[in-house]
Order: structure tokens, then sequence, then C-alpha cells
């Protein structure tokens, strides 16, 4: 244990734009990164950006997607004499089991313990967590809730509205708000079958819910050798469907007491769960300033570059090190909170149809560049946007001086950012960061159904360039601009047309 | 003008708005007595960009069926049909004597797996409805009912894949 080295490789257990950042650091610190080759996208973009491809072994069921199949990952890594597992964020980078195959098998789990994974996925054992370090919460179920019948009965106590969440939950899934008794079947069913889905657990529990409230959240980062830091908050507000779509560190909702007492409070939790690694205590923050813990995720979020950005640390380095036993390189003190930095998460969806996701092949790609523009990207011209896995396909992570230079610069950044082929969440970005409510940082999660008139950004005539190119094109026998010739999306249209 | 110019008329197909678009060729267009010199390039890294009076802005087609057209300008959508103006008059008028009668034909947004059918055939429903449920890129979506009336027909059950744009309900409008 004593070898500072100990880390040689990497497999990492995820794909797109994730494998790649994990990669890139692991790279940097002379370790080997190894992808894994699926059937699904054999010719995938991050498996150009490791050292070393392994395929995923052969099945004899194939019931489970790759990047959720335990043994088959535990075998992968133990085969080709890999040292440690990354598992990203999503998949199984919350699973205690697979954390603990990982142990047993002699491997590295790049993440906090079974122990720790466990407690706070389970979402009623990390409430208990809080509690004892004295972290405010929001009433409710003080344990799953197992039967329709006991829904309806905490309804009864605690009133609507409610929040149905699932115990293994994160990101949004599996979460049902219920605003009246007639709804409340139909949500706890739903709740329960997306929990099943997407955590293979349908246990759900039920919290008191808070109307419109701010999404805050605070990085920690735990050493094996009882240090506990945090690298200040995150402001992730901007939310669809508790979806987060565009992030920014710092928040404009804290003041520096403010920031002090929620900072101190996630790191109370930290400390009384024990915790290891990279880590993040999500709260709710409402219009009086009291803020109430929600959960605590213990993997790295898709957001961890606007707080790399702002205090110029890598957090997967300091997740690798901490994997490897060494102390945190920093202290409290030692921790910068320099200048603002925007994530805007660039999806492939239909905006303008209810953010529906749009498949389709990447024909053209321009990215930004510049000081203080990074951008995360898991496709290149070619790659291939498919149903089977989420639809995020780039980040574009903007640092400048203060939040006025920061929004300016993401516009310019977003104006450089061109992808044909797809329909893409860029016209939405433009559009929160030109919204007035946004930029006086007056908003919270309800700022996309409430303070959106739009949710694409419309330049000065667009709509007589969109006419005349239709025009243009009447008539025409030759090939078509690009050469797509299916039929209009009729789905889209109406959907559309009941948005408006 | 000259008497070769012809008249388009560029339908907005979500607000109904109408854009009478004259063409007098080589480039040179006309809308709301305004001149307009519109040209298309294609840039080295594949993308088209539209040029008038000076600005310009990034243009892709994402589909046509005949006369009708999904663009995009600046990556924003737009659903255009192009009409003469004896086209959009005929148009005009097949559209107020058919607004009685429609049944609705929802098909799947993108392939996926129906996870659960809430109406059967015979059920009355209105607009906002939660239909079925379907599940694609991990996501459970919704399909809702666009409009008050009746389940005419319930081409799926849980548990069927669905490719893009099968048929799932036909909904049949309320008079």
């Amino acid at each position: 244990m004593k070898n500072k080295d100990k880390i040689k490789s990497i497999l990492i257990a995820n794909r797109g734009e994730i494998a790649i950042r994990i990669a890139q650091t692991a790279r940097k610190m002379g370790i080997t990164p190894v992808g894994i080759r699926t059937v699904k996208e054999p010719n995938a973009y991050y498996l150009t950006q490791v050292d070393k491809v392994v395929d995923f072994p052969d099945r004899e069921k194939n019931d489970v997607p790759e990047f959720l199949d335990i043994e088959s990952l535990v075998l992968l890594a133990k085969r080709n004499k890999i040292d440690a597992i990354h598992p990203g964020y999503g998949y199984l980078s919350e699973n205690a089991q697979f954390a603990i195959r990982c142990t047993e098998e002699g491997i590295i789990f790049i993440g906090p313990s079974p122990r720790i994974i466990q407690n706070m996925g389970d979402k009623v054992i990390a409430k208990e967590i809080a509690a004892k370090g004295k972290v405010p919460m929001l009433g409710g179920s003080n344990g799953s809730v197992d039967t329709l019948d006991e829904a309806i009965q905490i309804s009864k106590e605690i009133g609507f509205p409610l929040i149905i969440k699932a115990v293994a939950g994160g990101g949004g899934r599996g979460m049902r708000i219920v605003r009246k008794q007639s709804e409340i079947k139909q949500m706890y069913h739903s709740a329960s079958t997306e929990a099943l889905s997407a955590f293979n657990n349908p246990s759900v529990f039920i919290e008191k819910y808070l109307e419109n409230p701010k999404h805050i959240e605070v990085q920690i980062v735990a050493d094996t050798h009882g240090n506990v830091i945090h690298l200040w908050e995150r402001e992730c507000s901007v939310q669809r469907k508790h979806q987060k779509l565009l992030e920014e560190a710092p928040s404009p909702a804290l003041d520096d007491k403010l920031r002090k007492k929620i900072t101190d409070a996630a790191v109370s939790l930290a400390r009384e769960a024990g915790y290891v690694s990279l880590g993040t205590v999500e709260f709710l923050l409402d219009k009086h300033g009291d803020f109430f813990f929600m959960e605590m995720n213990t993997r790295v979020q898709v957001e961890h570059p606007v707080t790399e950005m702002i205090t110029g640390l890598d957090l997967i380095e300091l997740q690798i090190r901490i994997a490897n036993g060494e102390k945190l390189p920093i202290t409290q003190e030692e921790v910068k909170l320099n200048g603002w930095a925007i994530e805007c998460r660039i999806n492939a969806e239909d905006v303008q149809s209810n953010f529906s996701p749009c498949t389709g092949m990447i024909k053209a790609l321009r990215l930004p560049e510049g000081e203080g523009i990074r951008v995360d990207k898991g496709v290149v011209v070619g790659s291939e946007v498919t149903p089977f896995f989420d639809s995020m396909i780039a980040k574009l992570i903007v640092h400048a001086e203060d939040r006025n230079a920061v929004i300016k610069r993401t516009l310019e950044a977003l104006n450089d950012f061109q992808i044909k082929g797809i329909k893409t969440t860029i016209p939405f970005d433009k559009a929160v960061l030109h919204n007035e409510i946004f930029c006086n940082g007056n908003f919270d999660t309800s700022f996309i159904e409430k303070d959106m008139e739009s949710t694409v950004h419309v330049e000065k005539d667009e709509e007589i360039f969109a006419a005349l190119f239709a025009v243009s094109q009447y008539g025409k026998q030759n090939k078509p601009i690009t050469e797509q010739k299916e039929d209009i999306d009729l789905w889209a249209l109406r959907n559309r047309i009941n948005n408006m | 003008m000259s008497t070769n110019n012809k008249t388009l008329i560029a339908l907005d197909k979500v607000s109904s708005k109408e854009y009478p678009i004259t063409i007098s060729g080589n480039g040179k267009y006309a809308f709301d007595s305004k001149q307009l010199d519109a040209s298309i390039e294609t840039t080295d890294d594949g993308f088209s960009v539209m040029t008038i009076n000076g600005i310009s802005y990034p243009i892709e087609i994402v589909s046509r069926h005949q006369n009708e057209y999904e663009l995009l300008v600046n990556g924003v959508s737009y659903l255009f049909s192009v009409e003469t103006p004896f086209s959009l008059g005929r148009k005009k008028m097949l559209s107020a004597e058919a607004s009685e009668s429609t049944t609705i034909r929802l098909k799947a947004p993108m392939p996926g797996k129906i996870l659960e059918v809430l109406v059967k055939t015979g059920d009355s429903v209105k607009a906002g409805d939660t239909l079925l449920i379907l599940e694609a890129m991990k996501m459970q979506n919704a399909i809702l009912a666009s409009t008050k009336g009746t389940i005419k027909k319930v081409l799926v059950k849980e548990g069927d894949t669905t490719s893009k744009s099968d048929l799932l309900i036909e909904l049949e409008k309320d008079m």
C-alpha cells in the first residue's frame, strides 16, 4: 500500500465524453487508459482517445447493457491485468455491488468504498446521516414506501405537493411530483417502474415538495487520511424535468455568509459519512435563503468542469490520487475561487418539440476556440447519435473574470459552435443566456417553464431566411443541400403546434 | 419589376404565417417590398451558409417532402410549405371544408419500447391526457393526446418495441 504508483492502468467502464475526459487525465499522470469496445458502437470516437482498447466479452444473455454488466466488466479488468476501474458517471458509478466485486478481485474501484456508496445511495440512510451531521432537511417518509396504500397514507400526513423519489435514484430518474390525490396512483406506479428500469430497484420514498427552489450543490473532496475539503458550489437551477441543462460556478444566489453556511453543511455531512473520494452534496435553496439536503452523489458529476475552471484543479486527478491512497495536495485555505464558469450541455434534442431526443449522423462539426473555452465532446464528424445512449453529445465550458463576462463569452462561443445533421440544445442555451431573469441571477428550477418566453433564441429576420431558403429550393430537381429525403415528422409538427 | 417575376408563398406550418416572396432570378428576391440579395455557399468544413443583404446564417434542410420543408436556420427549426398563389388559394378552400372530420394518427417519435398503454379503444380523452409511455434513450416519454377525442384504435401493447414513425394510436377528434 506504500507504493505511490500502484495504479498503472485504468479500465474506463463508460463511453462518450466522460471516457475521453478520464483518459486525458490518466495519460497526463502516466497511467494507461483502457477503453471498452461494445457492439452497439464499435467505431465510437472515445475508442480513438484511449491508449488501449479491449472488446466487451461475448455473453450468453444480452439483457443487461454492457456498462451495467458487473461480472463482465470485472472479468475484463482481470483478464487484461488492469489495476483500477473508473466508472465515470451514470451506469455503475454509484453501484455498491460493483465496488464490492472490484475489491474482491483486487481491482481498485475509483470512487468511495462500497459502504459509503450503499449508505448514500440509500436515500433513507443518507437522510439519517445528514440528520446526525445537523444538515437541514425536508419532512417526508422515514423509509421506503413499498405499497400504494402506504403512499396514500403518507400523502394524508404531509399533504400536497409531495415528491416520489427512487431510493436508489439520481439524475432525476424515477422521480415524480404529485400535486393532488387523484394523481398519486399513476405517479407512484411510473416512478417505481422507471426506478426499476434505471437502477434495477423499484423502491421509492416520499418527501415534502418544495415549490420552485434553487438547486445548489457543493463539491466535496476527501482523502483516506481524514482530510475533507469543499471546492465551492455549483448552481444547477436551469433544469427541465430534473435534468440539468446549464450549470455555473459559483452561484449568483449565494453571498459569502450563505456560501460559508452551505459549504460547512456539506463538509459536516461528508465527515459524518466518513466520506472518501469525490462527492457532491445537493441542496434545495428557498427564497428565504434556507437550504435543505436533497442527496449526495458519490461520483464525478457531469458538471464537474465548472469547478475545475474556477479552482484550477483537475477533479479526475484528485479522484485517482485518492483511490491510490495519497493525501490531498491542498488545504481548504489554498482552494481558490477564481472568476466565473458556465457549462452548456449540448444534447441531441429537438428543443422545439418538447426536447424530444433526436438521432442521426453528425455531418459537419465546428467547435469554438479561444482563451477560457473548453469543449468536452464525445462525437466527431461521422459519429452516429443512436437511441441506445444518453442524448448528451458534448459540453461547452467557458471561464471568464466575472459573471457578465462569462455570459458574453459563452454566447460568442455558442455562435461558433455548429453541428450539422442533428438538432441540438444550442439554440436553447443561447435563449437562456439572453434571458434577462437568468442574467439577473434571479432564477430557480421553474425558470424554463415560467421565465422563458421562447425555448430557442431566434436571430433577427431568421424566419425570412427560412422562408427564402424554402422558396429557393422549390422545384429544384437536383440534389438538395443535405441528402436527407425523409418525410416531415408529423409528430414533431403537432408537438410544436401544441407548444405554441 | 419585369414581367418574368414570379411570386411563391412560404407558408409557416406552425404559425400559419404567409411569406410571399418575389423571385427575379440570379439570387434576387423581394419580400415586403424590400429587395433581398441572397446566396448560398458551402464551407470547406461542410456547412451551408445563406447570406442575405450581407448577413450570414448557417442553414440546413432536415427533410423535404414534395413542397414541404423542415429547415434549420442557426439551428432553429422551421416548417414551411411552398405554395403558388393558386395552390395556396385551393389549400385554404379545402381546409375550410375538411376541418370537420379528422382522425389523428399518433406515431412513435423515435425507436423505443412501449412501457405502458393507458387507454383502450372507445376511451374518451381530453387534450394533454397521457395515452401511453414510450421508453427511449432510457427516459420515459409520455405520448399525450393532442386534442379532445375518442380512441379509435390502439395498435401497440406493453412490451412492444417500435421503430420511428410506427403508428401507435388513432384518435378521432370530437366534433
